[in-house]
């Protein structure tokens, strides 16, 4: 039997402008500071949607739209079912 | 969606007696006469544990010869794992740190 994906959603509204946004999110050592859980890079589209593996195979995608207050983030994590490295029974 | 899945493996696992049945399982591949052996019990209350943690995808049966063996299911934790994404902190937390990264880029 297999298992579609799931994918989670959070959003958020940030205090800075989304040029800013994108670069805390595109910069490695400024991405490395607030998640060093991300891996490669998978796609990126200047200026506002970035792709990375995060948690080992899972994709995150981040969205940078302008708002009100400086900018907000949607962020959709993607995770395969029964990916390896996910949480084990005994073997 | 994953929100049912979830639901069927918080019940599976909600009962005391059926929680010991599938950590015994997960344990190592076992049979039901092996499981009824060592639990106050009878065979049918176990066999019907064995279907309700079978119908939450944590456990999977094969037969061989005339018996039927019970191992645990890898992906059977992964409703799980995704509910504490979505209820836990996880995202909440990084976002917070993102935002003190930014506030430090402003200066």
């Amino acid at each position: 039997m297999s298992e579609a994906a799931e994918e989670f959603t959070f959003e958020t509204e940030l205090g800075a402008p989304p040029e800013t946004v994108w670069r805390a999110l595109v910069e490695p050592d400024l991405r490395q500071a607030w998640l060093p859980e991300a891996g490669e890079v998978v796609a990126a589209r200047p200026p506002d949607e970035l792709t990375v593996r995060c948690d080992g195979d899972d994709l995150v995608t981040f969205t940078i739209r302008p708002a009100n207050e400086g900018a907000r983030l949607t962020i959709v994590h993607r995770r395969e079912a029964a990916a390896p490295g996910g949480l084990r029974m005994a073997a | 969606m994953a929100m049912t899945h979830a639901d069927s493996v918080f019940r599976a696992l909600a009962d005391p007696t059926r929680r010991q049945v599938f950590e015994r399982i997960a344990a190592g591949e076992t049979h039901v006469a092996a499981l009824t052996a060592g639990l106050p019990i009878s065979q049918p209350a176990v066999s019907q544990h064995l279907a309700t943690l079978k119908g939450a995808g944590l456990v999977r049966e094969r037969r061989k010869g005339r018996r039927v063996y019970y191992r645990a299911e890898p992906a059977g934790f992964d409703p799980l794992v995704a509910w504490m994404a979505r209820a836990g902190a996880v995202w909440p937390e990084r976002v917070e740190r993102l935002k003190s990264v930014l506030e430090r880029m402003d200066r």
